[in-house]
């Protein structure tokens, strides 16, 4: 079609056009305003509503059941009857479960945002290895009581960080070399955690290795406090986020020409990813493909251009409240560890992932 | 290291002794002062790797000077914020990408970002803007279409519309006319030429852009540069500029300069050393 | 309790479900169900301080496979058991037909808090390396004994977990026979002098891991030391005296007078079938003497406990003594 610009206007569709594809504006006293996108809105309230379920059937399932309304009364405090199976046992286990999956999901997003790789994640470019290696370190020398193990996890995840940032780092963070970076740091890593594991002591090489799976046997409150906290604390961090993500998903020029400062920017988020995916690592060890896949199935639901960061959340939440249902009762009374059920999920997703990616790869 | 001259700018944007480059001992532009007229269309033109591309990237914040400086509005621009020049000037690179199965009107709407806070996110004054450029680059029926499935010219319009719903007076645009055939061309041109156009609703905007095409370029600037080896080779009105002893200094190109037949700009028509098809014999 | 409802109150407002949050205000500190004993309790020293326990522990919970072999070999049917990784079954050499109402409560690696919370327990038993992390849900569930550590140092966990089960005078009996029949086969093998110039190596093929050498530093080694057997060089380089690790192709350092071998799961997958019928093999001085045994993985390296190392020293009489 050619279009004549020079001659008289064509008819517009005026309202239609005058605002992005799919979003509502809340415009709210004082001249604040907020784009809102419809199918991201519906998508975030119905995982809001399987997620619901999906904590409503990890309090009442297990060795013994609890009626749903009776777990929802229990956890209302209107009932004491269930104070111990749901109020010690599951209450706490399933907070923790719900916590990682938001911060992994989330984790996940900011650094397939900056990447611009929707198969790049916290598990890839070496944070989650970082984790392991430094948990696996101080397990080994004894340095880490298991209170204290997620600190270190904590701090072996933002060290790794440091390390594929500061080697990818030239003049600037690029996309491609920061993924590349993170890869090749995150085989070495792995290898490092193989030989600690080989070198030590043998039961803590057992517990290493459960604890490498990525399990909430055993999480509780002491667990969750400090994520939450934490996750309450980046909270503004990832409404900056969402906001950025307009930006630096375009290409560097653009964004610079929109007024973006993109190498903070990039760092800011990838800052917030790596410190969500170290927390949630931390806490309840490495819960793979949750951080890589929440994204992208979020981003299907919603059609949106960028990633849904809030229904990302609630996808990852949703995955591991699920898996971990999954993981306490299929086998029962033998536990697997939510890792193993993420990832019987994950590895045929990401495999579709990638064959449809390179069927139908974009120039 | 030369120092920048001294001499006041004549419009908002201007270049003092700007020296650029990739690698530290290879400038690619060397002391080049610049000074764009407001509310013109300056076309900067020269052979490849003369370092045109390089300036305008210089002049729109994307590299950094080795030494000298970019001014807008009298200010430096490496102390201005990004988001600051992002109000003032508009850019759009050559190769711009955008994010998969974004719509036209989600990527126009984007051009709002630096007028933008997190808790002003769609104001009518967002909306006006986002209506007004995408009716001037006729995309406005194409709104919910995926920019993916547009044909080469849509999509130029479509980013030309996302730079001009950034309202800025100044704007950058580095070949704007790659990848499109003529008839393209010529419409993403005179969209360039009807921006530099005052209007009741808006005064003339002050466009630069590079372009390859020499007559193109004669065809459509006000201010014509010419680049070569980094340096200002002619600069002013085209019928100054483009002669045949330019033509043959810039571009190493034989060519004789007649008016064109339409506009009466100077047209470049190269000699033919060797007898071409339909040529004489 | 202060902080589980901070906890849980922010966990429900940065996830957007549950409405509301519990305030579950008097479940966790309560001393789950220690009616039912003889009424009196004992003060037992554990890995996590001092633990009150019921004077006759009834319904016992053990969290490892060295618990369930104390226990039984004290005449304690424990209610709930956990199982390894690689068996499907609670320990093969115990007397099976004490363990069919022994429930399964899950992995070692995970025990399962709600199906020991079902079982009503009196008493649990395990050890702090392995399950210090859920130690505050199971002191919730009944009074939780935990030694340090695994393995090695069995024959002190064992006193600390008969005490717990009130069975400190069956204990000491059980120590005693042991010692007198350690001494019995000592002589069996030629005396003291005789037993230490046969070098015995200890090969155990893992699946899913590297194959060991085992040292002296773990229950086996124990075993062999009280006897007085010699062990090949090797195993001083193991690290922390617990075991080499070498690849199946690097059995050869296996090499002693007398080599017993198992495999930790499915000796096909553990590479014991490859080695054994592998060309390194053949060559072992052991081997070629007829003086490597197979033997059974659970009695002689998942076990650990007294009931186990009575089987054991049966075997080695048999195939050392013969």
């Amino acid at each position: 079609m050619t279009a004549t610009l020079g001659g008289p206007r064509a008819a517009t569709t005026g309202r239609a056009g005058a605002r992005p594809t799919g979003y509502r504006v809340l415009r709210l006293p004082g001249g604040a305003s907020f784009l809102l996108h419809g199918r991201a809105l519906l998508a975030a309230t119905v995982l809001a509503l399987v997620l619901a379920a999906g904590c409503v059937a990890s309090l009442s399932f297990g060795e013994s059941t609890v009626p749903p309304q009776e777990a929802v009364r229990s956890v209302l405090g209107l009932t004491d009857e269930h104070d111990f199976v749901i109020g010690v046992l599951r209450l706490p286990r399933l907070t923790v479960a719900l916590l990682v999956g938001a911060a992994l999901a989330v984790a996940g997003a900011l650094i397939q945002t900056v990447a611009r790789n929707p198969l790049a994640s916290p598990d890839i470019i070496g944070v989650s290895q970082g984790a392991a290696a430094v948990a696996v370190i101080a397990m080994t020398y004894g340095l880490a009581s298991t209170a204290a193990l997620p600190y270190w996890a904590i701090a072996g995840g933002l060290a790794a960080a440091g390390l594929v940032y500061l080697f990818a780092w030239r003049g600037g963070l690029h996309a491609a070399r920061f993924v590349l970076v993170g890869i090749g740091f995150a085989v070495a890593l792995r290898s490092v955690t193989q030989l600690f594991l080989t070198k030590g002591d043998h039961t803590v090489a057992q517990q290493a290795t459960v604890w490498m799976t990525g399990s909430f046997h055993g999480r509780g409150y002491a667990e969750a406090e400090p994520l939450a906290w934490a996750l309450l604390a980046v909270l503004p961090a990832v409404c900056w986020a969402a906001r950025a993500q307009r930006t630096v998903t375009l290409d560097d020029d653009t964004a610079t020409a929109l007024g973006t400062r993109l190498n903070a920017t990039r760092l800011g988020l990838a800052s917030v990813g790596v410190l969500l995916a170290a927390l949630a690592t931390g806490t309840a060890g490495p819960v793979d493909f949750v951080a890589l896949l929440s994204p992208q199935i979020a981003r299907r639901l919603t059609g949106t251009a960028q990633i849904p960061l809030a229904t990302t959340a609630l996808v990852g939440a949703s995955l591991t409240v699920l898996a971990d249902l999954l993981a306490r009762t299929l086998f029962s009374p033998t536990e697997l560890p939510a890792g193993v059920v993420t990832a019987a999920i994950g590895a045929p997703y990401l495999l579709w992932l990638i064959l449809k990616n390179r069927t139908g790869g974009r120039t | 290291m030369s120092t920048p001259s001294e001499q006041e700018p004549a419009g908002r944007l201007a270049a003092r002794g700007l020296t650029l480059g990739y690698e530290a001992d290879r400038p690619v532009v060397d002391d080049l002062d610049l000074d764009i007229p407001d509310g013109r269309v300056t076309v900067i033109v020269g052979p490849n790797a003369c370092g045109k591309s390089t300036t305008l990237r210089a002049l729109g914040r994307l590299l950094k000077p080795r030494s000298g400086t970019v001014l807008l509005d009298g200010a430096e621009l490496h102390t201005l914020s990004t988001r600051r020049i992002a109000q003032s000037l508009g850019l759009l690179p050559q190769t711009p990408v955008a994010p998969e199965a974004i719509t036209v009107a989600d990527l126009v709407s984007r051009g709002r970002q630096p007028h933008q806070r997190w808790w002003q996110q769609w104001s009518p004054a967002d909306e006006a803007a986002v209506v007004e450029a995408m009716e001037r680059t006729d995309v406005a029926a194409l709104a919910d279409r995926p920019v993916d499935a547009l044909s080469g010219g849509q999509r130029q319009r479509v980013w030309i519309a996302m730079a001009l719903a950034q309202r800025t007076d100044l704007l950058l645009l580095d070949e704007p006319t790659t990848y499109l055939d003529i008839a393209h061309q010529v419409e993403v041109l005179d969209l360039v030429r009807q921006l530099a156009t005052p209007t009741e609703e808006a005064p003339a905007r002050t466009v630069v852009t590079v372009l390859h095409d020499l007559n193109q370029a004669a065809r459509y600037a006000d201010h014509l540069v010419a680049m070569k080896d980094g340096r200002i080779a002619a600069r002013g009105h085209p019928e100054e500029v483009v002669t045949a002893e330019l033509v043959d200094e810039v571009f190493g190109l034989a060519a004789v300069v007649i008016p064109d037949p339409v506009t009466g700009s100077p047209l470049v028509v190269p000699r033919a050393p060797v007898p071409v098809p339909g040529g004489p014999r | 309790m202060n902080r589980r409802i901070t906890a849980s109150a922010l966990a429900l407002a940065c996830a957007v479900t549950l409405a509301a949050c519990g305030d579950d205000s008097d479940s966790a500190g309560s001393e789950g169900s220690d009616d039912g004993s003889g009424g009196g309790s004992r003060t037992v020293e554990t890995a996590m301080g001092p633990v009150e326990v019921p004077e006759d522990p009834e319904r016992v919970v053990v969290l490892d496979t060295a618990e369930l072999d104390t226990a039984i070999t004290l005449g304690v049917v424990p209610v709930g058991a956990v199982q390894a990784d690689a068996t499907r079954e609670f320990l093969d050499y115990l007397p099976q037909d004490q363990l069919s109402d022994v429930r399964n409560v899950g992995n070692i690696a995970a025990p399962n808090l709600e199906a020991i919370h079902e079982l009503d327990p009196d008493l649990i038993i395990g050890s702090k390396v392995r399950d210090e992390q859920s130690y505050d849900e199971l002191s919730a569930i009944a009074p939780t004994v935990f030694s340090e550590t695994v393995g090695a140092p069995w024959k002190e966990n064992f006193l600390m977990h008969a005490e717990a089960l009130g069975r400190s005078a069956e204990a000491e009996e059980v120590v005693a026979a042991y010692e007198t029949r350690v001494a019995e086969v000592t002589e069996a093998l030629g005396g003291p002098e005789a037993a230490a110039a046969t070098e015995v190596s200890m090969l155990r093929f893992i699946d899913g891991g590297n194959t060991r050498l085992y040292g002296r530093e773990n229950y086996i080694g124990t075993v062999l030391a009280d006897l007085g057997l010699g062990r090949p060089a090797v195993v001083d380089d193991a690290t922390d005296g617990f075991a080499v690790e070498v690849s199946p192709e690097q059995v050869d350092q296996a090499d002693g007078d007398v080599i017993y071998y198992s495999s930790y799961g499915d000796p096909d997958a553990s590479g014991e079938d490859a080695a054994v019928g592998g060309p390194l093999w053949e060559d072992l001085t052991a081997v070629r003497e007829n003086r490597a045994f197979p033997v059974n993985d659970q009695l002689w390296f998942l076990g650990i406990g007294y009931t186990a190392a009575e089987q054991i020293l049966d075997e080695i009489e048999e195939t050392l003594a013969g």
